[in-house]
């Protein structure tokens, strides 16, 4: 088991034959992802790396492969066109790489998922892994071991240096989810924490935040109140200064709400342990497993 | 990117909302003339990106034109945290009768814009928030439908007894979140909403920030981008598809991804030093990009010591190495570098830079230890 995306995730890859799209569906396949089918406007009847059929639409490409799973690498400006395809064509899970989407085409997307009953992760995400079954993104497949452990992310690189530290020391992982840096997500840490609390796979928990908003403290109340595995925790941003950007559109501290200070103080008053540093996943682990 | 008043009083003018005239002017002689024109009873104020402006002395109330001039010689050329004042904005000084607050936000709780009104207006709305919530009333807009009429008079309610003015104060917000929406906004503020001796509801300041990821599509708004009131490095940064923000300390970090380039700032004090910058290389990596990168760090006159950490995913790690080299035969690179690069082309990228005279290291938390030495040692 596995939370998202498994062995019966039959992707549907929009933008499957630009730049970024061409090259992750090829590491996306050669890691093991069912990559039933692509879509490209225009270049519908070809064929990606002589295997993958590409539709014109997600709906073809829906009624002829059976895909349940779409991944967007299509330019920003294009990315919530692109969700609302695949959401009107009956994808249940949506994946939205794409960096640089408009926040307020996302208050848009939201209420319209909300009504279809679609799950988006995303924008701006690295997307999910469940080591050894499928990997729907761009998080690199050799830095993952199968395992126990379930991660949540909102960011990319940090997420695979946690990974990182956890292949090396023994601890799989269950799924790894990069839930995006956007002030407006799709699916959240909550989310998250409740589908790996009902995972049996999944015995521990590991969540990395950072500054900006409230979705740390959200998500520390939650697991006082729901979730009965360990959970460690990692926020980024201690030296951030206020009311800056930093890179991400949702990392940014502003008058003194969202700082890394309080999201720690809402984890350890949750009973989640907090990590210093990065390294600290293994010990922490340990500790509570 | 953030607006300055002037530029979000035309906006929201364009919009319909009532805002009173008001004219840029940069040399206190214009200012002289600009305020006899409009009677000597004028308001100066400092345009700047910056909040409390009036405390720091940004803004001026004058009788005539000659106090015009003096007040205008003391704020243009100031500096109001950080930043040099440029430019001024002459309005002629209104009489004030009520001042409220009317603001609209991107929500990230509700995920929806979100329109919030106060009859407290005038002052600092975080205060208001702080110390009597309950006067501050919020709405979240459906962006489908947009701030409908009846909702708009409801909030106006909250503001306005007179009938009139809750109508006129209803037409405002609704052309308010019109403007916020054109923009491309993620927030946009009037603050203070008067009422003036006549009883008229005038916007009296505007505040305007726009969603970068917007600019690409609004090109009018992305030319409102002053040059002049960003630093020259964060400029030079942008242009080359860099994040990258200053920051005081003296270990210099060229990271790829915003995360793990935090988290990098962060393991640097761990260990007891003080991060120079925030600089996220991005996902897809070209050796440019680097040059650049290093090119502003090195620039900063604090920075003892560079650290790159570079996890590999899309980021190739040889892209970075190629980066390094090539950037440190350019320039005469004095400062001394610590490079930890791990992920994509790991090998292919010791081997470039072994090449060229470099040592790569695998561990982040030993990367970063040694980079606070090396620039504790050159202190």
């Amino acid at each position: 088991m596995s939370i998202f995306v498994d062995r019966d995730t039959r992707l549907v890859v929009q933008g499957i034959t630009g730049r970024d799209g061409s090259f992750h569906t090829s590491q996306m396949m050669e890691y093991g992802t069912q990559v039933v089918a692509g879509v490209t406007p225009g270049k519908g009847g070809q064929r990606f790396n002589r295997t993958v059929p590409v539709f014109d639409t997600v709906a073809d490409a829906v009624a002829e492969t059976g895909a349940n799973t779409s991944v967007i690498y299509v330019p920003a400006r294009f990315a919530s066109d692109a969700i609302y395809e695949a959401a009107d064509a009956g994808i249940e899970l949506i994946v939205c790489i794409s960096e640089g989407v408009p926040v307020l085409d996302m208050t848009r997307v939201i209420p319209f998922l909300r009504e279809k009953g679609t799950r988006l992760i995303g924008p701006n995400c690295p997307g999910a892994i469940s080591p050894g079954r499928s990997k729907v993104g761009i998080i690199p497949g050799t830095i993952c071991r199968e395992g126990n452990v379930g991660v949540v992310s909102r960011s990319g690189t940090l997420t695979y240096e946690i990974i990182h530290q956890l292949s090396g020391n023994g601890y799989g992982q269950s799924t790894c989810i990069g839930i995006g840096g956007d002030p407006i997500i799709g699916t959240n840490f909550i989310e998250c924490l409740a589908a790996f609390e009902a995972d049996p796979d999944t015995n521990a928990i590991v969540l990395i935040g950072e500054i900006g908003g409230t979705d740390e403290q959200q998500a520390a109340q939650y697991v006082a109140d729901h979730v009965t595995k360990p959970v460690v925790g990692f926020i980024a941003g201690q030296t951030a200064p206020p009311g800056r950007r930093m890179g991400h559109a949702g990392a940014i501290i502003s008058g003194s709400s969202g700082t890394a200070a309080e999201k720690m103080a809402a984890l350890e008053a949750a009973g989640i342990c907090v990590m210093k540093r990065p390294a600290d996943v293994v010990s922490l682990l340990k500790e509570r497993l | 990117m953030n607006l300055h008043e002037y530029q979000a009083r035309t906006l929201l003018k364009a919009a319909g909302v009532p805002v009173p005239d008001g004219e840029v002017a940069t040399t206190p002689d214009e200012v002289e003339t600009i305020a006899r024109a409009m009677g000597g009873g004028v308001v100066i104020k400092a345009q700047v990106h910056s909040g409390g402006r009036g405390k720091a002395g940004g803004v001026k109330l004058v009788e005539n034109a000659a106090e015009a001039r003096a007040a205008a010689e003391k704020i243009l050329g100031m500096t109001i945290k950080g930043l040099t004042v440029n430019k001024v904005l002459v309005a002629p000084a209104a009489k004030i009768t009520s001042e409220s607050y009317v603001g609209i936000i991107v929500d990230r709780e509700s995920q929806r814009p979100v329109i919030m009104v106060s009859p407290e207006g005038g002052v600092d709305i975080e205060e208001v928030a702080a110390k009597t919530p309950d006067k501050i009333f919020k709405l979240a807009i459906d962006p489908r439908f947009g701030l409908m009429p009846y909702q708009a008079m409801s909030l106006a309610f909250k503001l306005y007894d007179d009938v009139k003015q809750v109508r006129q104060a209803a037409v405002v917000m609704q052309r308010l979140y019109q403007a916020f929406v054109d923009a491309g906004g993620s927030l946009a503020e009037i603050n203070p909403l008067i009422t003036n001796d006549e009883g008229a509801v005038l916007a009296l300041d505007a505040k305007i920030s726009v969603d970068d990821n917007e600019l690409d599509r609004k090109p009018a708004i992305a030319e409102l981008r002053d040059l002049s009131a960003e630093a020259e490095a964060e400029i030079a940064a942008r242009e080359a598809g860099l994040s990258f923000i200053k920051l005081d300390g003296y270990v210099g970090c060229c990271v790829n991804g915003a995360g793990l380039a935090m988290a990098t700032m962060d393991l640097v004090k761990y260990y007891g030093g003080e991060p120079a910058n925030f600089l996220d290389i991005g996902g897809s990596s070209n050796p440019e990009k680097v040059v650049t990168a290093l090119k502003i760090i090195g620039a900063d006159s604090n920075v003892r010591s560079v650290l790159f950490n570079i996890f590999g995913g899309i980021t190739r790690c040889d892209d970075v190495a190629n980066g390094i080299v090539a950037a440190t035969s350019q320039m005469s690179f004095e400062i001394p570098l610590v490079i930890r690069l791990t992920g994509t082309n790991e090998k292919l990228a010791v081997q470039i830079l072994e090449e060229a005279g470099f040592s790569a290291l695998n561990d982040m938390d030993e990367a970063v230890e040694k980079a606070v030495q090396i620039a504790k040692e050159a202190a």
